[in-house]
């Protein structure tokens, strides 16, 4: 999202401190076809059918010079989406800048680098797509996106970030199967950017003291992450790559985004390994999944675009295919 | 609501491109009193009853091509929930404008109440808008403005659905033990799975009913018209549904006709609307008038719609009560005779009784207001309402009674109202 309201610069003390406020956003209407089939112990699965506001978010953020090389911004955003939608607060944060580094804390949704760099932006817009939190689970709700209450501290060198965090996956975070466990977690981060490539790589060490069936699963767990993507200029390719401790399955995705002028085609590609059934961590035995998505979008302006998209999955019981074409707008 | 932030507007892109935001709304704080008794659940007193925040973005693509975007959020204090509102997209061609998004369906009741400047809690109880996803298009031939949209579901179409076909309600709303044999929520589609009992409609998609709507409009001058055709059908999924023949029968193939206009004398404004609908539903009507007098404005509506006896259960044969195609379960204070047989509590028999087959009963509305303009932005505004309504109000067909109606009394509210 681009800034596009500066909004009034209010004097908020009597001093000569002045805030600048900015107000951005985006709303997105389609028509879709979500995959998840009605079955008499879900009997409302596929309701989500036919026109909707599929996006929909308003951004505030605040920035304050504090001298010194110090600067300080908050951040909030709120989920609007027209009406009988559930009005929801998004990603809140502040973000400190020091002579030595960024410290961001706030309550954000953690979205896993196999979709982002791992498929390259490609254009795909679902109901679903990958993501575990919106329901298609082929890569697990904590590689997926999750909802957390993080600190970190993101220091620059050169073409090189290294980002170290605490981050705090508490009940209510509505991150799946994983409320109520009350899970930390420490990160540490790498990413070059450089030119048309880029990397990520992470290390995660998950803990919680909760007494439940899947505490084992999470308590130690370790959990590596690398993506990459590479811009040719004619087209872009992305890879991504999950792998865990406690037997957790391995997941992939690839993706590939091809420009021809306004319009942009897209291909992406998940997969995560079956399950296999530990009893000593709880976990129960699933097939292997995939998710295969193709999409176009014409870009109106770097604001403004219509996108149509198309999935299918594999793997999942009682899943069919999906589609979207969405008329965007972010100002 | 008008502009009175225009804040400044960033170069989204780079080339000339200028995306330029707005932020409006309203705030309104009054003393009222609702037409329902006075309850532990009652709304009336002093109140917060109007407040609103849009934000409004619009986007020159070129040629001719424009983008608008609306998003709004109800914000009326401390303990009254935050909703989204109103939320479109415009895109504008040359030869017309797409709007689609998740509005409130009103209808052309403002100019058939010529404008008319009335504010009371329960605006809408006779007739008025719904909650629906919309895609449209409107374009100008000649001097008239026509528009053909498309729209699905609707949070009332949805309550229809539940009450024409049994929700999931708990067993002791209906006099059931809730242990076992009976379960503790009951559903009634011949005792089994209760599908599509929740079919979306507006933010979450989808919809029990499709409306496809022709419209067309003139302004000019002082005379304004109105004509809008609508025709209405059940999506296939909801007939797939056992027991869903009472809500297609009285939504698939309805077709609604509704006229309206207003003419503005300049000493006073007058409008009238008419509204015909096949199905067994009852036809509206309603009339206007709105008389300017230096800052003050004054204002009279009325507004009737006939009996909708027919309304649910119309076309629904008694073969199909017979074959069981159609069954209710018989809850405490249930009669015990069926179409001949006899029944106890719990048991599922064939189709509805007599008493079922009503939809709304005959209402009117009259309602007076005098509204003060301190500016075109801030007003202070009384209005007075009265009903006179039938019988009972909107059935129960899984009880086999009725709601009780709680339109038994006249309402009022003075209301402070600055919009910025």
């Amino acid at each position: 999202m681009k800034k596009t309201l500066v909004a009034l610069a209010v004097l908020a003390t009597s001093g000569a401190s002045f805030a600048q406020v900015t107000i951005t956003g985006k709303l997105g209407y389609g028509m879709q076809r979500q995959p998840v089939n009605a079955t008499a112990a879900t009997p409302t699965a596929n309701s989500a059918q036919g026109l909707l506001m599929t996006d929909g978010d308003i951004l505030f953020r605040a920035t304050e010079d504090l001298g010194g090389g110090m600067k300080i911004t908050a951040s909030s955003e709120i989920r609007l989406r027209g009406r009988d939608d559930t009005v929801a607060a998004r990603n809140a944060t502040l973000g400190l800048t020091t002579g030595f580094g960024l410290i961001t804390v706030g309550a954000v949704e953690a979205v896993s680098p196999l979709m982002t760099i791992g498929m390259a932006g490609a254009p795909i817009e679902l109901a679903t797509n990958a993501d575990a939190n919106a329901g298609s689970n082929t890569l697990t709700a904590i590689s997926s996106r999750a909802n957390v209450d993080i600190v970190m501290l993101t220091v620059p060198v050169g073409s090189f970030s290294f980002s170290g965090a605490f981050g705090d996956i508490s009940a209510g975070s509505g991150s799946g199967d994983l409320n109520g466990l009350n899970i930390t977690y420490g990160q540490a981060v790498a990413r070059y950017n450089a030119g048309p490539v880029s990397v990520y790589a992470d290390y995660t060490n998950f803990i919680t003291k909760d007494a439940s069936p899947v505490k084992a699963s999470f308590n130690g767990r370790d959990r590596y992450r690398v993506a990459g993507s590479y811009d040719f200029g004619m087209a872009k390719i992305g890879l991504g790559y999950h792998t865990a401790n406690k037997s957790q399955p391995d997941e992939m995705s690839a993706g590939l985004t091809v420009p021809m002028g306004s319009v942009v085609f897209g291909l992406t590609y998940a997969q995560r390994e079956a399950f296999k059934a530990d009893a000593t961590i709880g976990q129960a035995a699933q097939k292997e999944r995939t998710f295969t998505g193709a999409g176009v979008q014409y870009n109106f302006s770097k604001m403004t675009n219509i996108n149509l998209s198309y999935g299918t999955h594999t793997g999942p019981a009682n899943y069919s295919d999906e589609y979207r074409v969405r008329l965007l707008k972010n100002f | 609501m008008k502009k009175t932030l225009i804040a400044m507007a960033a170069i989204a892109t780079t080339q000339m491109a200028m995306a330029q935001v707005t932020v409006t709304g309203e705030l309104g704080y009054g003393y009222n009193k609702i037409q329902a008794a006075r309850s532990a659940t009652s709304t009336s007193g002093l109140m917060m009853t109007d407040g609103e925040i849009n934000f409004k973005a619009v986007e020159d693509l070129g040629g001719g091509f424009k983008v608008t975007v609306n998003s709004a959020v109800q914000l009326k204090g401390r303990d009254s929930a935050m909703k989204a509102r109103d939320a479109t997209i415009a895109f504008l061609t040359p030869i017309g404008q797409v709007t689609a998004g998740t509005i409130d369906s009103d209808s052309e009741y403002p100019r058939a109440f010529a404008d008319a400047k009335i504010s009371l809690p329960s605006d809408k109880q006779v007739a008025g808008g719904d909650n629906v996803d919309v895609i449209a298009f409107t374009t100008k031939l000649g001097p008239v403005y026509t528009t053909l949209s498309y729209t699905e579901g609707g949070t009332q179409d949805v309550l229809d659905l539940a009450t024409a076909l049994g929700a999931p309600m708990p067993a002791a709303a209906l006099g059931l033990p809730s242990t076992a044999p009976f379960p503790s929520t009951v559903t009634f589609l011949n005792g089994g799975t209760a599908r599509n009992l929740s079919p979306g409609g507006p933010g979450a998609g989808g919809g029990p009913v499709q409306i496809t709507s022709l419209n067309a409009s003139y302004a000019e001058g002082p005379l304004s018209v109105g004509l809008t055709v609508s025709s209405y059908a059940v999506s296939a999924s909801v007939q797939d549904v056992a027991g869903a023949g009472l809500f297609r029968s009285a939504y698939d193939g309805r077709v609604d006709t509704s006229v309206s206009g207003a003419y503005n004398f300049g000493v006073a404004k007058v409008g009238v609307g008419y509204k015909s609908r096949s199905k067994g539903w009852g036809t509206e009507t309603e009339a206007g008038i709105s008389v300017p007098v230096g800052a003050f404005s004054f204002g009279l509506t009325f507004e009737q719609k006939e009996d909708d006896t027919k309304t649910i259960g119309d076309g629904v044969t008694a073969g199909q009560f017979e074959s069981g195609a159609i069954k209710r379960l018989v809850g405490a204070g249930d009669p015990t005779l069926y179409l001949g047989g006899k029944a106890n509590i719990g048991d599922f028999v064939p189709g509805l009784i007599a008493a079922d087959l009503k939809g709304t009963a005959k209402r009117t509305k009259i309602r007076v207001g005098v509204d003060y303009a301190f500016s075109k932005m801030t007003s202070l505004n009384f209005s007075y309402g009265t009903y006179e309504l039938g019988s009972a109000a909107r059935p129960m067909t899984a009880l086999g009674t009725k709601q009780a109606s709680n339109m038994t009394t006249d309402e009022f509210q003075l209301r402070l109202m600055k919009k910025f």
